[in-house]
């Protein structure tokens, strides 16, 4: 509506969006709706807000499971080479390679990745999405680079930990006992020293997924991909309040569960921690 | 990292943060009386120049100087930087350290709001904000500058709980020196390297996040410069201007850099990694 708004239609839109009660009125009605499974409807598309994130919610989880996965196959490689080859000179690399990985905004790289393999050598596409369930294959060809970009700065982070961990961890007297038993390096770094080193890595775990969720709330403007990041932008520049709202609540949701499946994982791997009692800080 | 206590004429990491940071800094006060172009003149004649002695960096779309208008938009990532750690250190760490200093039912409700902020990432309640409060360099800077409280909060109170139970901070208990006076004479120089690196790495971030909402065009607006809307603008010349998306890239990369070594590098001279 423009500024030269007819009044009487003004008062009936705002009745219509229910403006006109007052504030704790309209916040409990939400409460009481979000407890019937309702978000209200979006103001710009007319449609259910629940109806228009489920459209979009399963390509956003898709692109994180997939940054999260190559997070994993990148970092975990990478630690290890990097924990079994540490001279002062790899150190001196590692930090150099980290600390750009985690100062290099992931748009940026995003835009250097399409240049490079979309526009120079034409080996990827630099937009298009095609879902999971249509071509397996056509989804990751079509992800890597919105993928490489989003996981950047969470390789870095894993590799940082994990070769600390990894180092800090070869100094142990358990260490020392499978050497003397005469197990091979290999043996003592695979089957003994990953399983305990792994553990720091997994409470750092909550971290990366918050930073791959916003990683690809950005990431998906650049390469068009249709999830809730763009939704997100719409919402935003129409003003549409209700869906803001409810992707707001969906994303925190799935951060929250992430928080407790990391909390529960850790239990898992070291029952140590099952037996602490919880202190906050 | 070594395995003596460095200090800061060793220590790599705060030697190369800090000589970025100040590179960066001069050209930011440089920006406020020269730059070597006007940096909103459009030019219809030096359009999309490749970069060369004339043009430093190239010119854009509309012809205007790049590296001018690199310098201009380094003030906008300096503004939000700053206001972030004054908010930071003003409203977070008295937040914190009362907290962490007298405990309590106030400092139980607070951790709870301060844990109810972690689930929700940062970049997404800044979001939030702008869709409330509009788009704009006011309501960026406010979200950003808001959005650093928590975590100064938590490092305060943290330290002010560490530090409570030293004997030296009983006795000023004792002998009766006023609460007030304990918390900001006795307390807070105590932090200050806690305090340090944590606003060097929030300064960081605070960049960062400021160069995605405005690259997503939802920050900072034109006329006002920006890094981010730089190259989101360069996106679309991709194929004929390439060297436009290099530049702005660039510089917030280095500009998170310097922060984030300069945080790493008073981290080990300080020692504070070594408690935990």
């Amino acid at each position: 509506m423009g500024e030269a708004a007819d009044p009487a239609l003004e008062a009936l839109l705002r009745k219509e969006l229910g403006l006109d009660l007052p504030l704790l009125q309209r916040y409990l009605n939400w409460m009481v709706n979000l407890f019937h499974g309702d978000l209200g409807q979006s103001i710009r598309f007319n449609l259910p807000v629940n109806q228009l994130i489920s459209q979009r919610l399963p390509n956003t989880l898709a692109l994180a499971v997939w940054s999260f996965f190559l997070t994993i196959v990148i970092a975990l490689p990478l630690g290890l080479w990097l924990a079994r080859h540490s001279r002062d000179s790899a150190g001196f690399a590692v930090n150099a390679f980290s600390q750009l990985g985690i100062a290099i905004p992931s748009f940026w790289l995003a835009i250097l990745l399409m240049l490079v393999f979309g526009v120079k050598l034409n080996w990827l596409p630099i937009n298009g999405y095609l879902p999971w369930s249509v071509s397996p294959f056509g989804f990751m060809r079509s992800m890597l680079l919105p993928g490489l970009a989003i996981s950047c700065s969470s390789v870095a982070i894993v590799v940082r930990y994990l070769r600390a961990s990894l180092l800090d961890q070869m100094l142990q007297d358990y260490v020392r006992t499978a050497r003397n038993k005469g197990l091979s390096e290999n043996v003592i770094l695979y089957r003994h020293v990953l399983r305990n080193a792994l553990i720091p890595v997994l409470t750092i775990l909550g971290v990366l997924l918050v930073n791959i969720l916003s990683g690809s709330i950005i990431i998906e403007s650049t390469f068009s991909i249709p999830g809730l990041g763009q939704l997100l932008q719409t919402a935003i520049r129409s003003r549409d309040l209700p869906l803001v709202q409810g992707i707001t609540l969906y994303i925190s949701i799935v951060v929250t569960l992430g928080f407790f499946l990391v909390d529960v994982l850790c239990a898992w791997a070291d029952p140590r921690i099952r037996d602490r009692e919880i202190d906050y800080e | 990292m070594s395995k003596h206590s460095p200090t800061w004429w060793k220590n790599s990491n705060f030697l190369v943060g800090g000589s970025i940071v100040c590179l960066l800094l001069l050209l930011m006060l440089t920006s406020f009386f020269w730059t070597p172009y006007s940096p909103t003149a459009p030019s219809a004649a030096a359009k999309l120049q490749a970069p060369s002695f004339i043009h430093l960096l190239g010119t854009d779309h509309l012809g205007r100087d790049v590296f001018s208008r690199i310098m201009v938009a380094s003030q906008t990532a300096f503004l939000v930087g700053i206001s972030s750690v004054g908010a930071g250190c003003l409203l977070g760490v008295s937040l914190g350290l009362t907290c962490g200093y007298y405990g309590g039912w106030f400092d139980l409700v607070t951790v709870r709001l301060l844990d109810a902020f972690k689930a929700i990432p940062s970049l997404l309640l800044a979001l939030m904000m702008i869709a409330v409060f509009g788009s704009g360099m006011k309501v960026t800077v406010m979200a950003i500058a808001l959005l650093a409280i928590p975590l100064y909060a938590r490092m305060a109170r943290s330290s002010a709980i560490q530090l409570k139970n030293l004997e030296y901070m009983q006795w000023t208990k004792l002998i009766g020196i006023s609460r007030r006076r304990i918390l900001f004479v006795h307390l807070l120089p105590n932090i200050r390297s806690p305090l340090l690196i944590t606003a060097s790495l929030g300064f960081a971030s605070s960049v960062l996040t400021e160069a995605g909402l405005s690259y997503l065009g939802l920050g900072v607006q034109p006329p006002d410069p920006s890094w981010g809307k730089m190259l989101s603008e360069a996106q679309d010349y991709l194929f004929n201007a390439p060297w436009l998306a290099l530049s702005a890239g660039l510089a917030i990369t280095l500009l998170v850099l310097g922060f984030n070594l300069l945080g790493d590098g008073l981290r080990d001279i300080s020692d504070y990694r070594r408690k935990d």
